[in-house]
């Protein structure tokens, strides 16, 4: 376990460092153009330009650039944006803390909605809820984050507004206090539409994933064995299959946690909400490649350790993995 | 003369599967609205009587009013029209877009499957990388360098989407490659280009199907959503995910602007997967047989 753990640490490092490269290559060896972006149309002197350029390190060659941007990188800086100035820390500090709420309570609804119907529509197969699962399960894959996000803002807000249902109305602004740093202090609905929205879309891929696994290793002979010895069925389902059924089920839930990004950008721009997200949407548009390199270091980042943790939990959960790493090395 | 009846009939494998598919009221069903969105698609541009991008005096009229079948948006636009494009549009992209990932993927996943070794790794590496990137920065990154034209467009798609092709083509030539009558094919003394193109070629395919339904919904969804975010097609241009992002002011008041793009960009996706769905069932010879 030991040796297949630091295999694939350093496996994700150099993954990570090819995926940074691979983003640094495509914003600096075409550079995003700063100058433009401060002076707009207006021609400046050639000196300022040149001073500009220098302040940004641009006059250097590109593999001194790149040298430098991994020096600075880890001392903890990550440049400036070449809009406004701002230390990009200082930008993803703001983004991050939104952005990380907003993906807590997805993930956590993510997970109790996909728990939950995957294990009901296994045990009641063929019910009437089985089958509404099914056909919402497929329906839902067919709709992108962002219209089901303002088609919830209609249901869940406008709706509601208009025919005075106040009970009815999760349209509200973002909490602006937290206990904790993840619990609402205040207008705890505020929470609950982007999260749903975040959650949703996934979470009925990973029930139907996690319903046909249980079908299929109920199916097993181990699984008649402990009927047969008498064993509780709450027991069978959670300790026998539950636990063998869950291994596809994880790797389905870790790239759907890579995933959950690109939902986290269009829910935090449908709801308006001060994110990473939309941050690294409106520096893309304004070409601000400092702003956009440094969010894409943290969101790169943050999938490599979650696709790590996959590896391991398949370990913990499947010991044939364990021992095969033994045997290879 | 009842007996005879009674035998089953032999049917191929192919005529199987269409025997299966067409047996799916679902994916009928998706079929069905699919082949009339592409007629919409096709027509509809030429009987509104309006130019995608002429602007009007009716301003948000509402569907039905002044010769505007589904209304007008902010700009007086017909929305008919527009909605109509956007259809070709989203159907062209993703055509194109699928078509080049499906070969990119054949290509590589079919010789990191076929040869292993220091190929494989090299390319099932950079699938690795690639696939930490979440697809929206991808986009981000090469709209934000390169601009966004058609061609760039469907270019940050491809990057999205050419690596599930690849790792699945892949993962499915090494499973036919190890079955015993490729073996049997490769001990009789058949060359390399034999055993592709007549062992496993035809057995590897299947999957492909599947994942070229589920390639051309997930491009779909991609295009728009770059155009949501507007880092994709941009005004005038009628992109569904354009004509939903200038919608949302008028959500309160006039939500048909929101509803109707909306919709018809769900029954688009939600077609294509419905297929996808029936042909995943029906192509997969496990299920044969089972009712």
């Amino acid at each position: 376990m030991f040796t297949y753990t630091i295999k694939r640490l350093l496996q994700s490092l150099i993954v990570v460092w090819a995926a940074v490269t691979l983003m640094f290559a495509l914003f600096f060896v075409i550079p995003g153009d700063p100058i433009s972006l401060k002076s707009g149309e207006k021609a400046l002197p050639q000196e300022i330009l040149d001073n500009i350029e220098r302040k940004y390190g641009l006059d250097k060659p590109t593999y001194v650039q790149y040298f430098r941007f991994w020096g600075n990188l880890f001392r903890g800086d990550l440049g400036y944006s070449y809009k406004n100035d701002k230390s990009v820390n200082t930008i993803l500090q703001d983004g991050l803390s939104t952005s990380a709420r907003l993906l807590f309570w997805g993930a956590l609804f993510q997970l109790i909605i996909a728990l939950a119907v995957g294990l009901t529509s296994a045990i009641k197969r063929g019910s009437l809820g089985d089958r509404i699962g099914t056909v919402f399960s497929v329906g839902i894959q067919g709709i992108p984050v962002f219209v089901s996000g303002l088609l919830a803002q209609y249901l869940f807000g406008v709706l509601p507004f208009q025919l005075h249902w106040d009970w009815l109305n999760f349209f509200k602004p973002w909490p602006t206090t937290w206990h904790a740093g993840i619990i609402p202090g205040d207008s705890w609905k505020g929470v609950v539409l982007p999260a749903l929205v975040v959650a949703v879309v996934d979470a009925a891929f990973i029930a139907r994933m996690l319903r046909s696994s249980l079908l299929e290793v109920l199916r097993a002979d181990y699984i008649r064995t402990a009927f047969a010895k008498g064993l509780s069925a709450r027991r069978v389902w959670f300790h026998h299959a539950l636990r063998n059924a869950l291994i596809p089920v994880v790797t389905v839930y870790g790239t759907s946690l890579i995933a959950i990004f690109g939902v986290a950008v269009q829910t935090e721009k449908v709801f308006s909400l001060p994110g990473m997200g939309s941050t690294i949407a409106d520096s893309a548009l304004s070409q601000d490649a400092p702003v956009v390199l440094g969010l894409a270091i943290v969101v790169i980042s943050f999938g490599a350790v979650v696709n790590l943790i996959v590896d391991l939990s398949y370990a913990l959960i499947d010991p044939r993995i364990k021992i095969d790493s033994k045997a290879v090395h | 003369m009842s007996e005879i009846e009674q035998i089953p009939q032999s049917l191929s494998y192919w005529q199987d599967v269409r025997k299966r598919f067409f047996g799916n009221k679902i994916s009928i069903v998706g079929l069905v609205m699919l082949v009339f969105l592409i007629l919409a698609g096709i027509i509809g541009p030429f009987i509104s009587g309006w130019k995608y991008d002429d602007l009007g005096p009716d301003i948000l009229v509402g569907p039905g009013s002044n010769g505007h079948w589904l209304g007008t948006d902010d700009l007086g636009r017909d929305i008919f029209t527009r909605v109509t494009f956007g259809i070709r549009l989203s159907l062209t992209v993703a055509l194109v877009v699928t078509a080049i990932s499906v070969f990119v993927g054949v290509a590589l996943g079919g010789i990191a499957g076929y040869f292993g070794g220091w190929v494989d790794t090299i390319i099932s590496r950079f699938i690795d990388t690639w696939q930490v990137i979440p697809f929206v920065l991808i986009g981000f990154a090469i709209i934000t360098v390169f601009g966004s034209s058609f061609w760039v467009i469907v270019a940050a798609l491809v990057f999205t989407g050419w690596y599930s092709t690849t790792r699945l083509f892949r993962a499915s030539v090494m499973q036919v490659k190890s079955l015993d009558y490729v073996e049997a094919a490769r001990a009789t003394g058949a060359t390399t280009k034999r055993i592709i193109l007549r062992h496993i070629g035809p057995n590897a395919i299947p999957p492909i199907i599947v994942v070229l339904a589920f390639s051309v919904a997930g491009a779909i969804l991609s295009e728009s959503v770059y155009a949501f975010l507007g880092v994709g097609f941009r005004e005038p241009t009628p992109s569904l995910g354009v004509m939903i992002s200038s919608s949302r002011n008028y959500l309160t008041d006039k939500p048909f602007v929101f509803f109707i793009p909306g919709s018809i960009l769900v029954l688009l996706t939600l077609s294509i997967v419905l297929i996808g769905d029936g042909l995943r069932d029906a192509l997969d010879p496990k299920l044969r047989g089972v009712k």
